[in-house]
This record gives C-alpha cells, sequence and structure tokens, in this order.
C-alpha cells in the first residue's frame, strides 16, 4: 500500500501517530474482546465472529474473501450490498470505533464532530489497516452533517461516490430520486469492477442476501426467546462481524449459531436467570470496538435483551420486497428497502422509529431503554426527547448516555447504568 | 401549469365519451348477420326426421317429398320453397322445422292403428338471447311443439294450446330416455342444458289413437371445434395484435434507453432466475386456485354445470353475450339503465338484489377472486415476471390520472345507454368470454379496448381496473363488506413493501398510521381488490392482516416472506413457523 501513496514522505507527527498507532491500536480490540469471550453462557459457535473481529482489528487484516474480488467500503445502511456483490466486489462498513483512530482524526476534524467520524478520518489519515486501505470504492450516503463533510473529504483522496438520502420518504418522488442514485452508484461501480448490472447477477446477489436475511429472521426470533437465551453483546458482535466478513460465509456460521440456540433452548439452557431486567440499546451506533455500553450494562447484572442500532440488527434486518422481478423493479425495491423503514433520524420525520422502539419493547419485553449518544451526534439526540414522552406514557424507564470515543468516562458510565439497573430491579414497575 | 392539466382532462373526457358513443361505429371485426351467412339444404338419406349444422350450413336429414319445411318470421310460419335456402331473409327469427305428413300405422303392436305426427326443429345460436317465452310457431301445421323458453325450461304445445300436467318422453342422444311432467304452465326444467346439446327427440302419447314425435335441436357450438376455433379468431388477434405492441414497446424502450445512455441495466436481456418458484400452499395459491375455477364458470359454465343461475346477476365484467356463463353479468343492466327501467319486476328484484348481496358481503373481493378480466390481467403479468421485462411502475400522479379516467368510465358506464349508446360497444369484456365459449360476437371498439387492456395489464398490474366502472360500483361498500384489510402500525416499520405490491396503487396502507385502536386500525379502502399482494410482501409479524366476517384469514409473516424469498430449503423452515 505505501508504495502507492509515496507523494511525500511522513513527516515526524505522521511516523508518531503510527507508532502510537502500533502500540495502542489493537490493545482496546483486544481488551473487548477479552471482555466479551469473558461473559458467561457463550455460544461456542459466537467464536468465528469474534474472530472476525480478531483478525480485522487485532491481527490487522484484511477482510477475508475469494482472490480478486475488490472491496467497497460502505459508511451507511442505505447502501445496498446486493448491488455491491452482483457488480463482482465485497462490501466493507467502514463506520468506525476505535478509541486510536479516534485521537488521531480529533486533530484533523472540528471539535463538534462525531466521534465515528473522527475514528474514520484518523484511520483514512494512517496506513495502517488495510480493510480501510484496500477499499477500491467509497460509498457514502449523505445522511448527516458529518457524514456529507467527510464524503468530500473522502473524494479528495480516493475513488468515491456519494448517495443523496432524501429528507423524507412518504412521497413516490423522495423514493424515486434514490432508485436514480443507485442507477448511477451502479455506473460507478461498473467503473471500479468492471461488471455490469445485469438481472442475473443481481438476483444472484439478492438470493445471497436472501439467505443471509432468512437466517437472521431465525436468529432474531431465537432473541426473542423469554428467558433470553442469547446475549446482547453477542449479537452484537454479529452483526458486527457482518460488517467484515463474505456474505456466504456469514450466513453459514450464523446458520451454525442459530442451530446451537435451538438446540440450547430445546434442553432450556438459557444464557441468564429470569428476574435480571432486560434492556434496550438504542440510539447513535455502537460499532466494534466501542463495547463499552453493551458490556456495562452485562457486567452490572442487566440483560441487553435488544438493540435498535444501525450497526447493530438494524443494520441488516429490513429485506427488499422484490414485487417485480426485473432490473428495474429489484433497484426499486433496494431503494425502497433503503429509505423508507429506515429509522436513521437524518429523516425528518422519524415517527416510525417510536413504533418501531414500542414494538421491540413487546416483542422482548423490554423494562428500560438506554439511549446512547456520541458526543456531536446532533440527530440521535433531537429524537431523544420525544422517545422519552413515549417511554413515560408506557411507564418504561429510559436514561440518555452521552459518550465519546475513549475510556476515561467509563466509571461514570458504570454508575450511572448501575443505577439504571437497580431502578428497574427494585424501583418496582411504575406503571 | 394548472391550464395544462385541465385541457388535458378535458381532451381526455371528451375523446374517451366520443369513442363510446359512436363505438358501434368502429368495427374491430364484425361476423356476417347470422341469417345471411346461414343456408338450408334438404337431403333425402333415410335418416330420422332431423336438423344438423356443419359451420353456418344447416342440413334436413330425412327430407322426402311428404316433408314440408318452415320458418318462422316476424309475420308467423311461412314455407320454405324446395327445403333449401341459401340465406333467410332479413324477417326471419332464426327457427326452422320440418314436418312430415301425418301417416298411420301401429308401431307398438297394441292393435290399434296410431296417428303419427313426426316433426324437427331447430333454433339458430343467435335466438339463444334473452327472449322470453323462446321461439315457437304457435301453429296447427306444427301440431306438437317444443320451445325452449329460457336455458333449461322447455314450454310445450299442442295445435297451440299449452300442454299442461302431460307427460312427455324425451330421448337422448346418448338413447337416455327420461320422462317430462310439464307444469301448468306446460313447461318442464328437468333437462340440463347438456341433456340436448346433441339434440332430443320429444315423444308425445296423448292416448292410444296419436303419436307426436320432434326432433330439437339447438345450434351449438362445441369447444375445440372448427367452429369455436371460427369464434375465436377475433380474441386470437386481438392476442396477436397485443403481442406486436408489447414486443414494439419494448424495442423502442431500448432504443431510448441506449439513446439517452442510461445504465445499461434497463436494456438488458431476460435470464436467469433468482427466486424459488416452488408454488406453496397459501393464500395466494387459494386465490389463483379460486380464480381458475371462476374463469372456467363464467365462461363454460353452462357446459360444466348443464344449467345456469341466470337469474343471478354477479356483477362483474364477464360478458352477457355468452350464454353459457355460470351466471349472469350484472353489469349488462347497469349500463342500459333504460332496459333496465322495462324489465319486468322480479328481474329488477334479482338484479338489485345480487348486486347489493354481492358488494354488501364481497365488496371488490369480486375483483380479486372472480372476475375473468382481473385474472387475464393477472395472467399477463404473470407472463412479464417470468421474462423479466421492465414494466411501468405508476406514482401517486399517474394513479390520479387513472382515477380520472375512471370517473370518465363511470360516467360512461352508466349514462351511455340514456343517450342510446351501448357500452357492450365499448366494454373490453365482450372479446373475451363470448369468444372463449364458442359465440361468435361482432366486436366494435371493444377490440381495441381489448388490446388496451392486455398490453396495459403487461407493464401494470391489473391497470384496467384501476379504471373499471363496475369494479368502482363494487367498491361503493367498502364500509361495510364482509372482507377488511387491517393494520397494525406499531408493528408496522412503514417500508413501503404493499403500497410498492398494490396493483392499486393504495398508499394509504403505508402511510396510515393513526386510528382508534393503533393495533388494528381498518385500512380498507374502496380501491382494495383483496388480492393480498400487500400481506404477501409485508415483512412484518403481523403488521397486516386480512379478515373476512371477523375471522383473520392472513396475516403477514417474516418467517414467510423469508422463506419466498430464501433459496434456503430446510426442514427447519416449517418449523420455524
Amino acid at each position: 500500500m505505501n508504495e502507492n501513496l509515496n507523494i511525500t514522505p511522513m513527516n515526524s507527527a505522521q511516523v508518531r501517530q503510527q507508532e502510537r498507532f502500533d502500540r495502542k491500536g489493537t490493545a482496546v480490540a483486544e481488551k473487548m474482546l477479552r471482555q466479551i469471550r469473558e461473559l458467561s453462557h457463550m455460544p461456542e459457535t459466537l467464536n468465528p465472529f469474534l474472530e472476525t473481529l480478531e483478525s480485522i482489528f487485532s491481527r490487522r487484516e484484511d477482510a477475508l474473501r475469494p482472490a480478486g474480488v475488490p472491496t467497497v467500503g460502505t459508511y451507511c445502511v442505505m447502501v445496498p450490498p446486493e448491488m455491491i456483490y452482483a457488480q463482482g466486489a465485497m462490501p466493507v462498513k467502514l463506520c468506525s470505533g476505535s478509541y486510536t483512530a479516534f485521537g488521531i482524526g480529533n486533530d484533523i476534524s472540528p471539535r463538534d464532530a462525531c466521534p465515528l467520524v473522527k475514528a474514520v478520518m484518523g484511520f483514512e489519515e494512517i496506513d495502517a489497516m488495510p480493510v480501510y486501505q484496500n477499499c477500491s470504492l467509497m460509498a457514502v450516503p449523505v445522511t448527516c452533517d458529518c457524514k456529507k463533510k467527510l464524503a468530500g473529504w473522502l473524494q479528495k483522496r480516493r475513488p468515491t461516490a456519494v448517495l443523496h438520502i432524501p429528507a423524507n420518504r412518504d412521497q413516490d418522488e423522495d423514493m424515486e430520486s434514490f432508485v436514480g442514485e443507485l442507477y448511477r452508484f451502479s455506473e460507478t461501480l461498473e467503473q471500479v469492477t468492471g461488471i455490469p448490472l445485469t438481472y442475473k447477477s443481481l438476483a444472484d446477489a439478492c438470493c445471497m442476501t436472501a439467505d443471509a436475511q432468512y437466517q437472521l429472521s431465525r436468529f432474531i426470533n431465537l432473541r426473542r426467546k423469554h428467558p433470553l437465551i442469547i446475549r446482547g453483546s453477542f449479537s452484537m458482535s454479529v452483526m458486527n462481524a457482518l460488517s467484515y466478513t463474505w456474505l456466504p460465509d456469514w450466513t453459514k456460521q450464523l446458520s451454525d449459531l442459530n442451530d446451537e440456540l435451538e438446540n440450547l433452548a430445546k434442553q432450556k439452557e438459557m444464557a441468564v436467570k429470569e428476574n435480571q431486567p432486560r434492556i434496550l440499546l438504542t440510539g447513535s451506533p455502537v460499532i466494534f470496538p466501542n463495547f463499552k455500553i453493551p458490556l456495562l450494562i452485562e457486567s452490572m447484572g442487566g440483560l441487553l435483551a435488544a438493540d435498535e442500532t444501525c450497526m447493530g440488527e438494524r443494520g441488516f434486518y429490513d429485506p427488499p420486497a422484490i414485487v417485480d422481478r426485473t432490473v428495474d423493479g429489484m433497484l426499486r425495491a433496494l431503494s425502497n428497502r433503503a429509505t423508507r423503514p429506515c429509522t436513521c433520524p437524518t429523516f425528518a420525520d422519524n415517527q416510525r422509529r417510536i413504533y418501531r422502539i414500542r414494538q421491540l419493547i413487546k416483542d422482548y419485553r423490554i423494562q428500560g431503554v438506554i439511549y446512547h449518544v456520541l458526543r456531536g451526534c446532533l440527530v440521535y439526540d433531537y429524537e431523544y426527547r420525544q422517545l422519552e414522552e413515549e417511554m413515560d406514557r408506557l411507564g418504561i424507564p429510559v436514561i440518555r448516555v452521552e459518550t465519546d470515543y475513549n475510556e476515561e468516562d467509563v466509571e461514570q458510565l458504570r454508575i450511572r447504568v448501575e443505577a439504571f439497573i437497580e431502578l428497574i430491579k427494585y424501583g418496582g414497575n411504575r406503571s | 401549469m394548472r391550464n395544462n392539466r385541465l385541457f388535458t382532462a378535458v381532451l381526455t373526457a371528451l375523446v374517451l365519451s366520443v369513442l363510446a358513443y359512436f363505438a358501434a361505429d368502429i368495427p374491430f371485426f364484425t361476423w356476417r348477420e347470422p341469417l345471411e351467412r346461414a343456408s338450408l339444404r334438404s337431403v333425402n338419406d333415410g335418416e330420422p326426421l332431423s336438423f344438423s349444422y356443419s359451420g353456418d350450413a344447416l342440413t334436413l336429414h330425412g327430407a322426402g317429398e311428404n316433408v314440408t319445411v318452415y320458418g318462422l318470421t316476424l309475420g308467423g310460419m311461412a314455407e320454405i320453397s324446395g327445403g333449401s335456402a341459401s340465406s333467410f331473409p332479413e324477417d326471419s327469427l332464426g327457427t326452422m322445422a320440418a314436418v312430415r305428413q301425418a301417416y298411420q300405422a301401429d308401431t307398438n303392436n297394441d292393435g290399434i292403428i296410431e296417428t303419427i305426427v313426426k316433426a324437427a326443429k331447430t333454433d339458430m345460436e343467435y335466438t339463444q338471447e334473452y327472449v322470453a317465452g323462446g321461439n315457437a310457431f304457435l301453429d296447427s301445421r306444427l301440431p306438437f311443439e317444443a320451445a325452449l323458453t329460457n336455458r333449461s325450461t322447455f314450454t310445450f304445445t299442442l295445435n297451440g294450446n299449452l300442454l299442461k300436467g302431460a307427460e312427455v318422453t324425451a330421448r337422448l342422444s346418448d338413447g337416455r330416455e327420461i320422462t317430462l311432467l310439464t307444469d301448468d304452465n306446460g313447461a318442464t326444467s328437468v333437462l340440463s342444458l347438456n341433456d340436448f346439446r346433441n339434440g332430443v327427440t320429444f315423444t308425445y302419447h296423448p292416448d292410444a289413437e296419436h303419436i307426436y314425435q320432434l326432433h330439437y335441436l339447438w345450434e351449438d357450438n362445441t369447444v375445440f371445434s372448427l367452429r369455436w376455433l371460427q369464434a375465436m379468431m377475433p380474441f386470437t388477434i386481438i392476442i396477436g395484435i397485443s403481442l406486436i405492441c408489447i414486443m414494439l414497446d419494448v424495442l423502442l424502450r431500448k432504443r431510448l434507453y441506449r439513446k439517452s445512455g442510461m445504465s445499461s441495466a434497463r436494456t438488458e436481456k431476460p435470464g436467469g432466475e433468482f427466486r424459488s418458484s416452488r408454488p406453496r400452499f397459501g393464500f395466494e395459491m387459494v386465490r389463483w386456485i379460486i380464480m381458475i375455477i371462476s374463469f372456467m364458470l363464467l365462461i363454460w359454465g353452462g357446459r360444466i354445470l348443464g344449467s345456469t343461475f341466470s337469474s343471478v346477476q354477479l356483477p362483474v365484467l364477464s360478458c352477457p353475450y355468452n350464454l353459457d356463463q355460470g351466471t349472469s353479468a350484472g353489469c349488462y343492466l347497469f349500463s342500459h339503465l333504460d332496459v333496465l327501467a322495462e324489465s319486468p319486476l322480479d328481474e329488477i328484484l334479482w338484479f338489485a338484489g345480487s348486486f347489493i348481496v354481492c358488494a354488501v358481503l364481497f365488496g371488490r373481493l369480486l375483483c380479486g377472486f372472480v372476475c375473468p378480466l382481473g385474472f387475464v390481467q393477472d395472467v399477463m403479468h404473470e407472463m412479464r415476471q417470468k421474462f423479466h421485462i421492465e414494466g411501468v411502475p405508476l406514482n401517486e400522479k399517474l394513479y390520479a390520472g387513472l382515477r380520472f379516467v375512471k370517473w370518465i368510465m363511470l360516467l360512461i358506464f352508466l349514462g351511455i345507454g340514456l343517450i342510446g349508446g351501448s357500452f357492450c360497444d365499448f366494454c373490453p369484456a365482450i372479446a373475451l368470454s363470448p369468444a372463449l365459449a364458442g359465440f361468435k360476437t361482432s366486436l366494435y371498439f371493444s377490440g381495441f379496448m381489448m388490446v388496451v387492456v392486455l398490453v396495459s395489464g403487461f407493464f401494470k398490474r391489473r391497470c384496467f381496473c384501476n379504471i373499471c366502472p363496475m369494479g368502482y360500483l363494487l367498491g361503493l361498500t367498502h364500509k361495510v363488506s364482509l372482507a377488511r384489510l387491517k393494520k397494525n402500525a406499531v408493528a408496522c416499520t412503514e417500508c413501503g413493501a404493499c403500497y410498492e405490491a398494490c396493483p392499486m396503487g393504495i398508499k394509504s396502507i403505508f402511510t396510515v398510521r393513526e386510528g382508534k385502536n393503533e393495533l388494528s386500525i381498518d385500512v380498507t379502502t374502496a380501491d382494495c381488490l383483496f388480492c393480498g399482494e400487500c400481506i404477501r410482501r409485508c415483512p412484518e409479524d403481523g403488521a397486516l392482516f386480512m379478515t373476512l366476517a371477523g375471522k383473520k384469514i392472513y396475516t403477514a409473516s417474516r418467517m414467510k416472506f423469508m422463506r419466498d424469498y430464501t433459496t434456503t430449503r430446510r426442514k427447519k423452515a416449517v418449523e420455524d413457523e
């Protein structure tokens, strides 16, 4: 990689950064993985997912894939993986949770930018992560202000496709404009991979994601079991591993995990005791290695029963409803899927997120909601008040937890999360 | 901009109205008048006295010197000299009779000499319309006569007087003998349509000294015969034109896209299959089965069941010109309100009753499950899916345009009869159902309309249903009909799949979020056909469901959705449910 970027020799600051990253960068990831592995009742078939995270973040390897397949870095859930697979590439989700990269990006971005984007910029700045460096194309949907500026910043360095996201989705024109974006994106992809979008390739790719989403649906059904059969930190690892795994492999791994969980359920070997508070985590994305909140919840005696975050279950949850079996029909379905059911707060009207959370509360018998806000993530912060009112109505306690990408606030968070869990445990049901 | 739209609207309305009014002057395919193309000849071949049909040619068998041939005209019974004719005059009513001079013999060996009168009678096909009372000579030259008053009732007369409480033996073409007993009107409905399709011989033996025998044949088409193929010709032409239109459209679009430099995806050749197309038993399959059954019953019902429920006027666009259909079609009287006003009271009551019952009980469920025109459109849609040809996705604006056309169609439908036109000359259904049943029906503008229905139905699913006036009238009762479509707004993720799938472009199903009970909001609208596509494409458990008389009959399920979508075949899939 380095020989490609021999524009200027690195100055001493960059060298120091690189050294610092080499020293500390992997430490956090390893620590988080260790903490995940230390949790009780880890299913054996979870290992492949943790292996993937380990290889990417600890051993700093590139994503495993068939030889000769380029990767396309994607930044939000609106980029349809079906199209990327169809045109002969592999999507990797590059939204980052790395504390070390955040430290580097902090120096080159405004103070109030969100840590996620800072971390991405940090990784871009140093050549240490092959999964970032080897991308042939970046696909950045313009969801929030930070992503928009990130897109501009990336455009100067690499081939980047910017996808315009409509602000509304109830009007037909909104969705149709995104179909146009997808056609343009397909052309960009073709320039990179040389493979055009055809009915056959797109249909095959849809099959691929269909199989994966089928397994995910089984997994979700298992997660809804009461008492809980798999810890939230585990399932969030599964979803995070998806970002860097060749999809058929992930499908296979998840299928194995589902089989194991089904067996466990049959033998009534549930993961936890019945009486622990069941908690829903929602808000800004929780991205490996920034797993401090899920791990805190589970180490403080809470149960992370469900999550509503875009790097969690939500990121791959919605299947496209292919009504019309043609290329155009499939792209319409993908565009529909990318915009309409999406609970990303970037959309002007997002009432559906409240409904969605209400449904999750019902499906997973949630007793408390933790609202995760990354510092600087305005759109998510905006929606907290609305959710709080709704939860107040339902009598479900909710707290807002603001964090940054560092480990300094862990102790403070621990006190708050612990108090919240105690509140649910002993405060009785206020409703 | 506003003016422009108004202009388009007025122009559309004007063009459609003019086309509808002058529809009878725009022939698509016309048959010569049946009387003009028919011919009659008599042969003395020693067979029993009977008529037979071959194409349009009528033959009298067993003719001889002592046989006289008569035709029924407006002026009464008229002799056809020589028993042959190359065509019939305009005042003919399409009914022929041949009578052999009475002779005496002892046929049953009971020692008494009987006077025997043998005769044959036939009704040509075009007389088989709704002629109250049927065609009867009521003349002493044909002493014993049977008249087909409707498609399952015979009325017997002797010398012009009704035969009340008489015993008549019917000998069918397959050799069976059935004894019929006439009622106070001299009528009997024991024989089913299929019993006398190939002719029937009635014998009346009033006393020891008289025997009357009448061979009756009714000009009948036989499916898959040459005659049927002839009747199918206009419909075949329509299919041909539609295919050409579709191919032209596809070619044109390819050229256009190539010029404008659109992505290659749009011009790509079809190929490959991605969905596991295993048929699975469920709502969709039940709907297809019901559609196929009702298609057959509404087209060949008389042939399959042997009789028709002609009093019931099912309000769908099947066609009253097809006399073999299982029930009558309510569309005729709706579009001919002038005829309705002059109809006898019992027919008006049957008409109103069947409409109200159908509309209240089922509403547009009939469109989704029963209507033959809807079935044909669904078949066209499936064909497009098979070939992966890009369709024409409609959005709100285009649907609004169609809604406007629907209003005009409704106006034409209800009003054209009152100003002297006939909707049947404009209605596409007439091109389909009579032809498939073997009736030679002349098509006027209807033929072109059918092309429009097929082509538009190919590119946009159930396009005609969006402008169908009959369907609109059925949808009026959507607030009370038994079938209901409901939505659980909390489970719904507003992914819009239902709206994308809906052939009628009902958007409220996707946008409605508020209601008395959020877990069960009634989203039934006047347009809903209850085709269940929205529920089939809904990936959320219980977000959409259909109830019939309060009972859940079809509920959206994620696992069902995923099983339709995935290629993974596992036994587990069944267990997961």
